[in-house]
């Protein structure tokens, strides 16, 4: 059934050769487990995309209950931990993720640094790589804020006073990320949007300029 | 001559001749004002998207006023001495868009004859000048202390512990008929610069 399924699929769309130009290219030895023990530092830039993919779907189910209003944030963040049924469990996955995309995309970083993989030809993929980091650091930066709880409003106080100190342009910059004159009731929705909205849409467009330049150009030779 | 610069544009020619239709001086091409047209029609398509969600997003943020409890009675003269610090707090009236409500406003005050300037009262903004933590009095060791990064200051709110880069916020007082009343607000800019004089 499903064969019939695949050959009606590719009879039409000719998706043959398309999956196996996604799905099959041969790994060099040197990032092969059976050859290298040293391998797995190759995976930590697969194991921080993976680790995405399950913040984007916790996030998701996340704001099934979560409201970004001032008056709101807090208690749904609290009915998500305390009566939603496995809600504690899907924050607990979102929060510890984002630790854990942080943890990982930085020794993924440590990698390309130690293993010279950011030399020519791959100048391009380091760049779209740091800027991947800044996003993730602002994904957590914003994200930290939506409980509106003392650590997350603080924390916030913190963040956006360190922009504020940039010469000339710092307190512009600290208005228009907080909508306001300080952390305010307006600061939630701001935060939200660029969590759930702004962020993702940039992430995406430098995963896939990430991915097609690694395909393109291949894993970096061995030390 | 429309026609005559048509069939030259897509006639192949010999290399090494002009590729470019005849135009007379001062006229423009066809291909050349359309380029124009479409480019300008673009750009205006989107100019006129940014300009209204750009403007959405800055304008009413960087016209936010901040809400200040300028003006309050903080109480008697008599309730404040020379001594120690007394914590005022209370509540003012703000608007952060559609959001209206009462914000807590907090204000340190103490007696003392040698600042002259606002009348013989210390009144300093708890809003720490590193990166706005809340500072606290501490009556034993005479400093306040900021809870985030240990920054000190002394009893006029200057710097006496890094990493706070200038002192707290003092602000004006007037005394009218035996009430304490709330000024403005003002920053200081120099390490040590004083309220008094």
């Amino acid at each position: 059934m499903f064969r019939n399924f695949y050959r009606w699929l590719d009879d039409r769309f000719s998706i043959g050769p398309a999956w196996e130009d996604i799905a099959v290219h041969p790994a060099p030895p040197h990032v092969n487990p059976k050859y290298s023990n040293w391998a797995f530092i190759y995976c930590l830039g697969g194991i921080t995309f993976f680790l995405v993919v399950l913040q984007i779907l916790t996030g998701i189910f996340l704001m099934m209950y979560y409201v970004p209003d001032v008056n709101d944030a807090y208690i749904s963040v609290k009915y998500i931990e305390d009566t939603a049924s496995f809600g504690s469990i899907v924050r607990g996955m979102h929060h510890w993720g984002a630790s854990a995309s942080l943890v990982f995309i930085f020794m993924h970083t440590l990698r390309v640094f130690y293993t010279g993989s950011y030399k020519n030809p791959r100048e391009l993929n380091w760049i779209v790589g740091v800027l991947l980091l800044l996003v993730l650091l602002l994904f957590g930066f914003t994200g930290y804020l939506l409980p509106w709880d003392q650590k997350a409003y603080w924390a916030t106080q913190v963040g956006v006073n360190i922009a504020d100190s940039l010469p000339i342009l710092g307190p512009w910059i600290k208005s228009l990320l907080v909508g306001g004159a300080g952390v305010n009731a307006m600061t939630i929705p701001r935060f939200f949007t660029i969590h759930v909205m702004i962020l993702p849409a940039i992430l995406m467009v430098l995963l896939v300029g990430h991915f097609l330049m690694i395909r393109r150009q291949s894993i970096s030779g061995p030390l | 001559m429309d026609e005559k610069n048509e069939k030259q544009a897509t006639d192949p020619q010999p290399a090494g001749e002009e590729q470019t239709p005849v135009v007379p001086q001062g006229e423009m091409s066809r291909r050349q004002f359309l380029n124009y047209t479409f480019g300008g029609v673009f750009g205006l398509i989107v100019v006129g998207m940014l300009w209204p969600v750009i403007g959405e997003a800055a304008v009413p943020a960087l016209t936010a006023k901040p809400s200040n409890g300028s003006g309050s009675s903080l109480g008697k003269v008599s309730d404040f001495n020379e001594k120690d610090f007394k914590s005022i707090t209370f509540q003012v009236p703000a608007t952060e868009g559609w959001y209206q409500h009462k914000t807590t406003v907090n204000v340190y005050v103490r007696k003392d004859p040698k600042w002259t300037k606002t009348g013989g009262f210390v009144a300093i903004s708890p809003i720490c000048t590193h990166l706005g933590c809340l500072v606290s009095w501490e009556p034993q060791r005479n400093i306040f202390l900021c809870p985030c990064h240990g920054s000190e200051f002394d009893k006029y709110g200057r710097v006496v512990h890094p990493p706070a880069p200038r002192p707290l916020d003092y602000f004006d007082i007037t005394v009218k008929n035996g009430q304490v009343i709330l000024g403005a607000d003002h920053p200081r800019n120099s390490p040590d610069e004083g309220g008094w004089g």
